[in-house]
Protein backbone atom coordinates (compact mmCIF):
# COMPACT_ATOMS: atom_id res chain seq x y z
CA UNK A 1 0.00 0.00 0.00
CA UNK A 2 1.96 2.48 -1.18
CA UNK A 3 -0.38 5.01 -2.90
CA UNK A 4 -2.55 6.63 -0.13
CA UNK A 5 -1.98 9.95 1.58
CA UNK A 6 0.68 10.61 4.07
CA UNK A 7 0.03 10.19 7.93
CA UNK A 8 0.61 13.22 10.17
CA UNK A 9 1.30 11.98 13.62
CA UNK A 10 0.80 15.29 15.74
CA UNK A 11 2.01 15.23 19.26
CA UNK A 12 -0.91 13.50 21.50
CA UNK A 13 0.38 10.43 18.77
CA UNK A 14 3.81 10.80 19.43
CA UNK A 15 3.37 10.66 23.32
CA UNK A 16 0.91 8.10 22.90
CA UNK A 17 3.73 5.82 21.01
CA UNK A 18 6.10 6.87 23.38
CA UNK A 19 4.72 5.69 26.89
CA UNK A 20 1.34 4.00 26.33
CA UNK A 21 1.00 0.22 27.67
CA UNK A 22 -1.92 -0.66 25.77
CA UNK A 23 -0.14 -1.15 22.98
CA UNK A 24 -2.49 0.35 20.36
CA UNK A 25 -0.34 2.94 19.12
CA UNK A 26 2.93 1.08 18.71
CA UNK A 27 0.60 -1.45 16.88
CA UNK A 28 -0.73 0.95 14.70
CA UNK A 29 2.56 2.20 13.64
CA UNK A 30 4.08 -0.96 12.85
CA UNK A 31 1.17 -2.37 11.13
CA UNK A 32 1.53 1.44 8.96
CA UNK A 33 4.96 0.83 8.58
CA UNK A 34 4.78 -2.94 7.26
CA UNK A 35 2.18 -1.93 4.63
CA UNK A 36 4.71 0.63 3.48
CA UNK A 37 2.54 4.21 4.65
CA UNK A 38 4.38 7.15 4.75
CA UNK A 39 4.64 8.39 8.18
CA UNK A 40 5.45 12.34 8.83
CA UNK A 41 5.43 14.56 11.75
CA UNK A 42 6.09 18.56 12.14
CA UNK A 43 9.15 18.80 13.63
CA UNK A 44 6.85 21.02 16.51
CA UNK A 45 5.18 18.06 17.09
CA UNK A 46 8.06 16.60 17.96
CA UNK A 47 9.32 19.13 19.88
CA UNK A 48 6.01 19.33 21.76
CA UNK A 49 6.35 15.54 22.28
CA UNK A 50 9.61 15.44 23.66
CA UNK A 51 8.63 18.43 25.96
CA UNK A 52 5.78 16.23 27.55
CA UNK A 53 7.74 13.31 28.00
CA UNK A 54 10.30 15.52 29.57
CA UNK A 55 13.14 14.27 27.73
CA UNK A 56 12.08 10.56 28.39
CA UNK A 57 12.10 9.64 24.57
CA UNK A 58 13.81 6.98 23.41
CA UNK A 59 11.57 5.53 21.36
CA UNK A 60 10.51 8.67 19.33
CA UNK A 61 14.37 9.06 19.13
CA UNK A 62 14.81 5.33 17.23
CA UNK A 63 12.18 6.37 14.59
CA UNK A 64 13.50 9.42 13.84
CA UNK A 65 17.46 9.54 14.28
CA UNK A 66 18.24 8.11 10.60
CA UNK A 67 17.28 9.10 7.70
CA UNK A 68 16.71 5.35 6.90
CA UNK A 69 13.37 5.32 9.68
CA UNK A 70 10.46 4.90 8.85
CA UNK A 71 8.84 8.21 9.92
CA UNK A 72 10.21 11.94 8.02
CA UNK A 73 10.40 15.22 10.12
CA UNK A 74 8.51 17.64 8.61
CA UNK A 75 11.19 20.68 9.32
CA UNK A 76 10.94 24.18 10.12
CA UNK A 77 12.39 26.33 7.66
CA UNK A 78 12.54 29.50 5.95
CA UNK A 79 9.60 27.91 3.47
CA UNK A 80 7.13 27.77 6.01
CA UNK A 81 7.86 29.15 9.39
CA UNK A 82 6.60 32.76 8.61
CA UNK A 83 3.54 31.14 7.60
CA UNK A 84 3.12 28.59 10.68
CA UNK A 85 3.81 31.66 13.29
CA UNK A 86 1.16 33.93 11.46
CA UNK A 87 -0.94 30.83 11.54
CA UNK A 88 -0.56 30.29 14.99
CA UNK A 89 -1.29 34.03 15.43
CA UNK A 90 -4.97 33.76 14.08
CA UNK A 91 -5.68 31.59 17.47
CA UNK A 92 -5.12 34.76 19.89
CA UNK A 93 -2.04 32.84 21.66
CA UNK A 94 1.06 32.24 20.81
CA UNK A 95 2.40 29.38 22.58
CA UNK A 96 4.09 26.14 21.73
CA UNK A 97 0.73 24.47 21.16
CA UNK A 98 -0.81 26.68 19.28
CA UNK A 99 2.70 26.84 17.12
CA UNK A 100 2.47 23.38 16.67
CA UNK A 101 -1.04 22.79 15.58
CA UNK A 102 0.02 25.85 13.34
CA UNK A 103 2.54 23.61 11.53
CA UNK A 104 0.41 20.64 11.74
CA UNK A 105 -2.34 22.42 9.42
CA UNK A 106 0.12 23.90 7.38
CA UNK A 107 2.09 20.59 6.30
CA UNK A 108 -1.94 18.48 6.32
CA UNK A 109 -2.75 21.35 3.89
CA UNK A 110 -0.17 21.33 2.00
CA UNK A 111 0.79 18.11 1.55
CA UNK A 112 -2.82 16.26 1.70
CA UNK A 113 -1.87 14.57 4.54
CA UNK A 114 -4.35 13.01 7.22
CA UNK A 115 -3.96 13.97 10.81
CA UNK A 116 -3.83 11.35 13.20
CA UNK A 117 -4.51 12.49 17.02
CA UNK A 118 -6.14 11.69 19.91
CA UNK A 119 -7.29 15.19 20.76
CA UNK A 120 -9.68 15.46 17.51
CA UNK A 121 -11.16 18.80 19.48
CA UNK A 122 -8.22 20.65 18.48
CA UNK A 123 -9.08 20.63 15.24
CA UNK A 124 -12.65 20.83 14.72
CA UNK A 125 -13.56 23.74 12.21
CA UNK A 126 -10.17 23.29 10.06
CA UNK A 127 -10.75 22.18 6.46
CA UNK A 128 -8.21 18.81 6.96
CA UNK A 129 -9.25 15.42 7.55
CA UNK A 130 -8.63 13.94 11.06
CA UNK A 131 -8.52 10.24 12.33
CA UNK A 132 -9.15 10.04 16.04
CA UNK A 133 -7.09 7.49 17.55
CA UNK A 134 -8.90 7.52 20.94
CA UNK A 135 -10.62 4.14 21.37
CA UNK A 136 -13.70 3.14 20.42
CA UNK B 1 -1.13 9.92 -5.40
CA UNK B 2 -3.22 7.45 -7.72
CA UNK B 3 -2.68 9.22 -10.92
CA UNK B 4 -1.47 7.71 -14.58
CA UNK B 5 1.91 9.49 -13.50
CA UNK B 6 2.79 6.55 -10.76
CA UNK B 7 1.25 3.63 -13.54
CA UNK B 8 5.13 2.42 -14.12
CA UNK B 9 6.44 3.28 -10.78
CA UNK B 10 7.10 -0.11 -8.83
CA UNK B 11 5.75 0.35 -4.94
CA UNK B 12 9.14 1.52 -3.13
CA UNK B 13 9.51 4.09 -6.05
CA UNK B 14 6.02 5.46 -5.61
CA UNK B 15 7.05 5.33 -1.29
CA UNK B 16 10.01 7.33 -2.12
CA UNK B 17 8.01 9.80 -4.26
CA UNK B 18 5.28 10.01 -2.27
CA UNK B 19 7.85 10.88 1.08
CA UNK B 20 9.60 13.35 -0.51
CA UNK B 21 6.98 15.21 -1.87
CA UNK B 22 5.59 15.02 1.65
CA UNK B 23 9.02 16.41 2.79
CA UNK B 24 9.53 19.13 0.17
CA UNK B 25 5.68 20.40 -0.38
CA UNK B 26 6.70 19.01 -3.77
CA UNK B 27 4.14 17.76 -6.08
CA UNK B 28 3.99 14.34 -6.36
CA UNK B 29 3.07 13.80 -9.88
CA UNK B 30 6.37 15.92 -10.71
CA UNK B 31 8.55 14.17 -9.09
CA UNK B 32 7.21 10.64 -10.60
CA UNK B 33 8.83 11.85 -14.42
CA UNK B 34 12.19 12.10 -12.76
CA UNK B 35 14.57 8.73 -13.13
CA UNK B 36 14.48 6.76 -9.44
CA UNK B 37 17.98 7.06 -9.21
CA UNK B 38 17.96 10.71 -9.48
CA UNK B 39 14.55 11.10 -6.65
CA UNK B 40 16.73 9.42 -4.45
CA UNK B 41 19.49 11.46 -4.51
CA UNK B 42 17.10 13.95 -3.31
CA UNK B 43 16.31 11.99 -0.44
CA UNK B 44 18.86 9.39 0.58
CA UNK B 45 17.64 6.19 2.90
CA UNK B 46 13.71 6.51 2.19
CA UNK B 47 14.18 3.53 -0.35
CA UNK B 48 16.12 1.49 2.16
CA UNK B 49 13.24 2.89 4.78
CA UNK B 50 10.89 1.28 2.67
CA UNK B 51 12.71 -1.84 1.31
CA UNK B 52 13.80 -3.22 4.82
CA UNK B 53 9.92 -1.87 6.61
CA UNK B 54 9.13 -5.79 7.99
CA UNK B 55 13.05 -5.68 9.67
CA UNK B 56 12.10 -2.09 11.37
CA UNK B 57 8.93 -3.33 12.09
CA UNK B 58 10.21 -7.01 13.68
CA UNK B 59 12.59 -4.56 15.37
CA UNK B 60 10.47 -1.94 16.38
CA UNK B 61 8.30 -4.95 18.15
CA UNK B 62 11.12 -6.44 20.08
CA UNK B 63 12.63 -3.02 21.36
CA UNK B 64 9.40 -2.58 23.01
CA UNK B 65 8.84 -6.37 24.18
CA UNK B 66 6.07 -6.99 22.24
CA UNK B 67 5.09 -10.55 21.50
CA UNK B 68 3.44 -10.22 18.31
CA UNK B 69 1.40 -13.71 18.65
CA UNK B 70 0.12 -12.45 21.56
CA UNK B 71 -3.75 -11.98 21.68
CA UNK B 72 -3.37 -8.85 23.03
CA UNK B 73 -1.37 -7.58 20.20
CA UNK B 74 -3.77 -9.47 17.64
CA UNK B 75 -6.10 -7.58 18.80
CA UNK B 76 -4.38 -4.35 18.37
CA UNK B 77 -3.16 -5.25 14.92
CA UNK B 78 -6.91 -5.83 13.70
CA UNK B 79 -7.47 -2.15 15.32
CA UNK B 80 -5.08 -1.00 13.81
CA UNK B 81 -6.36 -2.63 10.47
CA UNK B 82 -9.69 -1.22 10.87
CA UNK B 83 -7.99 2.26 11.27
CA UNK B 84 -6.24 2.25 8.44
CA UNK B 85 -9.23 1.22 6.05
CA UNK B 86 -11.54 4.17 7.35
CA UNK B 87 -8.53 6.77 6.56
CA UNK B 88 -8.54 4.93 3.16
CA UNK B 89 -12.19 5.91 2.99
CA UNK B 90 -11.40 9.30 3.86
CA UNK B 91 -10.31 10.25 0.53
CA UNK B 92 -7.65 10.31 -1.86
CA UNK B 93 -7.01 13.92 -1.09
CA UNK B 94 -3.40 15.26 -3.11
CA UNK B 95 0.12 14.63 -2.50
CA UNK B 96 2.07 18.05 -2.56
Amino acid sequence: MTTSRPLLLDASVLVAYERELTRRTQAFVVHAITEGRILVASALSLAVAAAELADQHRELSWLVEDAEGPLQVLSLSSMNALDVGALAAQTGSVHMAALELAQVLHEAADIGAIVLTFEPKLYQGQSVDVMDMRPR
Amino acid sequence: MASSAFAGLSDADRYVVGRLAARDHVPAEELAQLPPQEIDQYIPGARVAYENREQIAAALLQRRGIDPTSAEYQAAVAEARHLLDQIDQLGSGHSA
